[in-house]
């Protein structure tokens, strides 16, 4: 291939299908038969991409994620890294907010008295500062001290993210048969018998990256084991397993090694999921 | 230029200072709310493309829209909202989630020129146009995306990259050669002329 032809493919491969930016390329026949292919397949290709299942509560957890808030100073560091790497959207903003924001900083309506009403909702807003404050001391407290969450708790985040794993694992090409790759902090409980086939990242809100395992087999049936790392205390026991609860689908257990929170999530048959945890070796 | 109107009648200082924060938080998360509803699917898509996996495709969603609404005002047109979303859910999956996947070693490509004269929908496989990117070197695939789903030109690509055009244009083509094989030229579909191996 000559380097002109050469040169001539990867200025085509450049284009983008319905741009113009083909324009300034000087093309023969075959060139321009080359280019009509090539976007052809580029056309196809992009649609393609841009299709595809989309969870369907996704809109609703993303603005529940949106209105928490950031969950901690790692996540705000992580975030603003992230932004300020982005190239900014520019242009002018002609919104009103904006328009009184310049009006301030042009020190319009400045320096007059301040009124009395204006100390006494000064004085409101600090007066619940401060009761914030010491509500967020005493609950900080609290959980230094390790008082453990509920465990009801688990069986109700259990119950908003079950969907999402039902659809989730449903997926192709969500799971990796890799087993070496799985980190080693997110390992099965060596007590459950039937051994994980297969791995994939999970979000259950309580933990980012939690990874759920494949535990199914033909003896036990479809049963998947989420482990998830969280700093909370539950008051689940450290030996599988505590049932606790069942939706008519699926029985959910769980159990709490130091960091490593265990949820089991199997048939209908909450009392089917004992059969899955080794008897404890008294030997 | 139109004459400024008086936007506000008071005089306090305090008491704009803090109706402009209210405002300015109101409008933040109704912006926010509009893109989310509007710009979900699209982020979700992207992230899905570029990791290849659903859960990081749903985390990436949380982050990035959690990110546009600390930072909604560095968003000043809301037409391009879709970009600004997009390059942040780029940013963010090669801050966090790019990660050395065992790709495919032969990378055997098909040239521009072995395109078929027609292609139909039916000839291209999705499940296989999701291996063949997760098959794909992470800076191939970058750009390939850049390329496909944010339609960034090459140049916009380089800009943004910090890359020169020679190596955009370069991975594109090799990026855009591997897709090509694998969709068209792989198993039993062998009906082309013969690819090249690098």
């Amino acid at each position: 291939m000559t380097e002109d032809r050469k040169q001539m493919e990867l200025e085509i491969d450049a284009c983008r299908p319905g741009s113009r930016d083909a324009d300034p390329l000087q093309l023969d026949e075959n060139g321009r038969d080359l280019l009509r292919r090539s976007q052809e397949f580029d056309q196809l290709v992009g649609e393609m991409l841009r299709q595809g299942d989309v969870p369907g509560d996704l809109e609703a957890r993303l603005a529940d994620h949106v209105s928490a808030g950031p969950q901690s100073e790692e996540t705000r560091g992580l975030l603003s890294d992230t932004v300020m790497a982005v190239v900014a959207a520019e242009g002018a903003s002609d919104d009103a907010v904006a328009e009184v924001t310049r009006a301030n900083q042009s020190g319009q309506d400045l320096e007059v008295p301040r009124k009395p009403r204006a100390s006494r909702r000064l004085l409101a807003v600090s007066l619940g500062v401060v009761v914030l404050l010491t509500l967020a001391v005493i609950w900080q407290g609290a959980e230094k001290t390790g008082s453990p969450y509920l465990a009801s708790e688990i069986a109700d985040r259990a119950g908003r993210w079950l969907p999402r794993l039902e659809q989730q694992v449903r997926m192709p090409g969500s799971w990796s048969t890799a087993m070496g790759q799985l980190p080693s902090d997110y390992e099965t409980d060596p007590r459950i018998i039937p051994a994980a086939r297969q791995w994939q990242v999970f979000s259950t809100g309580l933990d980012s990256r939690a990874v759920v395992l494949d535990v199914s087999s033909q003896r036990h049936g479809t049963v998947y084991l989420v482990v998830i790392k969280t700093p909370r205390r539950y008051s689940l026991p450290s030996y599988p397993l505590r049932r606790l609860a069942s939706t008519g689908q699926w029985s959910l257990a769980a159990w709490q090694n130091g960091d490593s929170l265990f949820v089991l999530v199997g048939g209908s048959d909450v009392q089917s999921l004992d059969h899955l945890v080794r008897s404890p070796d008294f030997g | 230029m139109a004459p400024k109107t008086p936007l506000v009648e008071t005089t306090n200082l305090a008491a704009v200072s803090s109706r402009v924060q209210q405002d300015d938080a109101a409008n933040g998360e109704n912006l926010i709310d509009r893109l989310i509803h509007q710009y979900h699917a699209d982020v979700y898509r992207y992230g899905y493309r570029l990791s290849g996996n659903a859960a990081d495709a749903d985390d990436l969603a949380q982050q990035v829209f959690l990110a546009a609404y600390q930072k909604i005002d560095q968003l000043r047109e809301v037409e391009r909202a879709r970009g600004w979303l997009l390059a942040i859910t780029r940013n963010q999956f090669l801050k966090m989630y790019r990660r050395r996947r065992p790709v495919d070693s032969s990378s055997l490509e098909m040239d521009v020129n072995q395109v078929p004269e027609k292609i139909k929908k039916e000839d291209v496989d999705k499940e296989q146009l999701q291996t063949a990117l997760d098959e794909m070197p992470e800076p191939f695939r970058t750009v390939l995306l850049m390329f496909y789903f944010e339609d960034l030109s090459y140049q916009e690509i380089a800009d943004s990259l910090q890359l020169a055009i020679g190596t955009v244009m370069s991975r594109l083509s090799r990026a855009k050669g591997q897709l090509r094989y694998k969709l068209l030229c792989s198993e039993g579909k062998e009906i082309f002329p013969a690819a090249r191996e690098e």
